[in-house]
């Protein structure tokens, strides 16, 4: 799949030039995103370390992403296209929605990704099309010292449904480089979207981007989140929940191993009236890792009759593996239902002698165990491919 | 299979302490069990019946202070827990412990291939094609009148006491051990489930006649349905009294209390 990647590369973020950018619309904004990126100081993270990081001496890539869609999806109308492809065929979509859920100014990394989005992938549902094969989505990080910047827009029109998987890695482990992606996903009334996004990049790989969903009236996102590659990850992510009786079932994963530092921070906005938002997240960590689960549930006024729950765990596979949760709950409503459990601890000392009694070697045992931790996720799974994907993920950090 | 070698359990002046506390809980056990045989262990709570299962089966929190145990031509007190159960000893677990998203299906297969593995050293074994395993998981819990969603379930995860106990002997039924110890496998069971649970011990027994059982107990009930062919009285640390069947009678009738006394008299 990767075989047929033509890379082009531009000068560094530091030598770039506007003219580089294209002409056009897209030109005009793509130049403007840039001043913004060049003028934002890089962000203040507590839990995210960029002191070995500097974007300005990265170079940009295009031609990171490869798509796959089926005749179906034709057939049935929905409209899938790689980020650029969609700028000249969508200009009336991309105006409607582009940078609605994620503003160019959100941070330089997000303004940077406006300004050089080539790679990405637009898709459209129409109105009660209901597609039952995913779309699959591949990005590339290149080796040497390179920047790719996925875009992903997803629009779902009333009673429609999409799946959407989508995979960052690196072409070489080793190399350093980053991918700063930006994703904005909107479930209109009655529409359900279901997003996987998975991240096996390299071990000297930056991931630092923004992930947006916005749920309208009875729709539905249900969203996975996985990461097991990069040096150091940052992603901001929320989903508001709009409308009356939207819905959100959201997971995630994490296995840090060697030094890396892997943060989520999720948070889920209760605004319309009856919504229900469900958030279980879980980390395992070895070596010298850390991982940070910052989750936030804010529940604004008049969010009546919310229903929220948000969970995270940290199994710890060495003494010198480090977790933080924070979870967050802010309520301004007065009818609603919320909750929250964190949990974090080593491998259980009375599981594992249960099972080493059966004649498994502690490292079979330590297996099992970790497997039947991110079980609880794995098997909520609602695509084969992808439950096997997770399983080869995890596996492949043991 | 290769388990199924014949071979005594003997212990020899076994003392343990549970680790970080002073006090010793063991006092010099010495107890055969041999191969073919069933030894019952009754005594009352806390006299250290769990701690010698536990200490056989290599739990790390049970400090040996002295002695040995051997088991086929080895002192399994130097081997780790699962290499003690690679060579075949098998310990039923009082309190059986539930691991979340571990499904017992997956788990008995696991463990059936590390035993095959074991045994492959030498005649290249492989791992249990799944569709033997499943027809002998599906006979196995069809003996002990396990449901058969019972296998895709997660090891003792929601159990009832008596579901628990049904899948210690499933593991013992499939893993077909060479010696068997039985942590109070009858407590928290109804007469139903005793019956079941007695009888699939028998089976197994029967399956292999060699094997040695160890069945620790608090009551004689347990007996009605595994003939013991030896009986001791654990009491404090120490094995008290030793007999045939007929000790499991008088211990139940006299009750624990008066064997306490006797033994803190003769030790006065
Ligand atoms: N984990 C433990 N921590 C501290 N004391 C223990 C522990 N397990 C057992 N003991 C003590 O060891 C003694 C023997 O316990 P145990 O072997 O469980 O007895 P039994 O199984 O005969 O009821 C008891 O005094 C008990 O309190
Ligand atoms: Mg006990």
């Amino acid at each position: 799949m990767q075989a047929n990647l033509a890379f082009q590369t531009l000068p560094t973020l530091n030598e770039l030039t506007p003219e580089v950018l294209e002409q056009g619309r897209m030109g005009e904004q793509r130049r403007a995103a840039l001043a913004t990126a060049r003028q934002l100081e890089l962000p203040v993270w507590r839990r995210t370390d960029l002191k070995d990081f500097s974007i300005q001496n990265l170079r940009p890539v295009f031609g990171s992403v490869t798509v796959e869609t089926t005749a179906d999806a034709a057939a049935q109308g929905v409209y899938v296209a790689d980020f650029q492809t969609a700028a000249n065929e969508k200009a009336d979509l991309l105006a409607q929605y582009l940078g609605t859920a994620v503003a160019n100014d959100h941070n330089t990394f997000v303004a940077y990704n406006a300004a050089l989005a080539q790679d990405g992938l637009v898709v459209y549902v129409p109105r009660n099309v209901e597609l039952a094969e995913p779309i699959r989505v591949t990005y590339t990080l290149p080796a040497g010292g390179q920047a790719i910047f996925p875009r992903t827009l997803i629009v779902t029109e009333a009673n429609s449904r999409v799946t959407v998987v989508e995979e960052f890695r690196s072409a070489d482990l080793q190399s350093y480089g980053a991918v700063v992606p930006v994703a904005e996903l909107f479930a209109n009334d009655g529409s359900e979207i279901r997003f996987i996004s998975l991240q096996t990049l390299g071990q000297n790989a930056y991931q630092l981007g923004a992930q947006r969903a916005i749920v309208g009236r009875d729709a539905r996102v249900w969203w996975l989140a996985g990461a097991v590659g990069a040096n150091v990850q940052h992603i901001d992510m929320e989903v508001a929940l709009q409308g009356n009786g939207a819905g959100l079932e959201w997971y995630g994963f994490t296995f840090g191993t060697g030094s890396q530092q892997l943060l989520w921070a999720p948070t889920v906005k209760h605004i319309g009236l009856s919504t229900e938002g469900q958030i279980d997240f879980r980390s395992a960590v070895a070596d010298t890792a850390y991982v940070v689960f910052d989750g936030m549930i804010d529940i604004e006024k008049g969010a009546q009759g919310t229903n929220s729950d948000l969970r995270d765990a940290a199994l710890h596979l060495s003494d010198k593996a480090r977790s933080d949760s924070i979870p967050g709950l802010e309520i301004d409503a007065n009818e609603v239902k919320a909750g929250h459990g964190s949990t974090s601890g080593q491998i259980d000392e009375e599981q594992l002698f249960y099972l080493m009694a059966r004649g498994l070697s502690r490292e079979v045992a330590t297996q099992m165990i970790v497997l039947g931790f991110f079980s609880a996720i794995v098997e909520r799974i609602p695509l084969d491919d992808v439950q096997e994907r997770v399983l080869e993920m995890i596996q492949a950090k043991m | 299979m290769a388990n199924g070698n014949a071979s005594n359990l003997e212990i020899r002046d076994l003392r343990v302490q549970i680790e970080g506390e002073e006090r010793e809980i063991l006092k010099g056990i010495n107890l055969t069990v041999e191969a073919g045989k069933i030894h019952a262990i009754m005594g009352p709570n806390g006299s250290g019946k769990s701690t010698l299962a536990y200490t056989l089966a290599g739990h790390p929190r049970y400090e040996v202070l002295d002695g040995e145990v051997l088991f086929k031509g080895q002192n399994i007190l130097e081997l780790e827990a699962d290499e003690r159960a690679r060579t075949g000893l098998f310990l039923a677990f009082q309190y059986p412990v539930s691991v979340p998203g571990v499904s017992v299906a997956n788990f008995l297969r696991a463990a059936i291939n590390a035993h095959r593995a074991e045994e492959g050293k030498d005649s290249r074994q492989t791992a249990i094609p799944v569709a033997e395993f499943r027809k002998r998981l599906t006979e196995q819990m069809k003996q002990l009148d396990m449901a058969p969603e019972f296998a895709r379930r997660y090891l003792n995860e929601g159990f009832s006491g008596g579901e628990k106990k049904r899948l210690e002997v499933l593991q013992m039924a499939m893993l077909q051990p060479s010696v068997a110890i039985l942590d109070e496998t009858d407590s928290g069971l109804d007469v139903d489930a005793l019956r079941i649970v007695g009888e699939g011990v028998n089976r197994v027994k029967e399956q292999n006649p060699t094997m040695g059982v160890l069945v620790i107990t608090h009551y004689q009930r347990l007996l009605n349905y595994i003939k013991p062919d030896y009986v001791h009285a654990l009491v404090n640390g120490r094995i008290v009294r030793s007999g045939g069947p007929e000790l499991a009678l008088e211990l139940d009738e006299i009750g624990y209390k008066r064997l306490v006394e006797e033994v803190a008299a003769n030790a006065g």
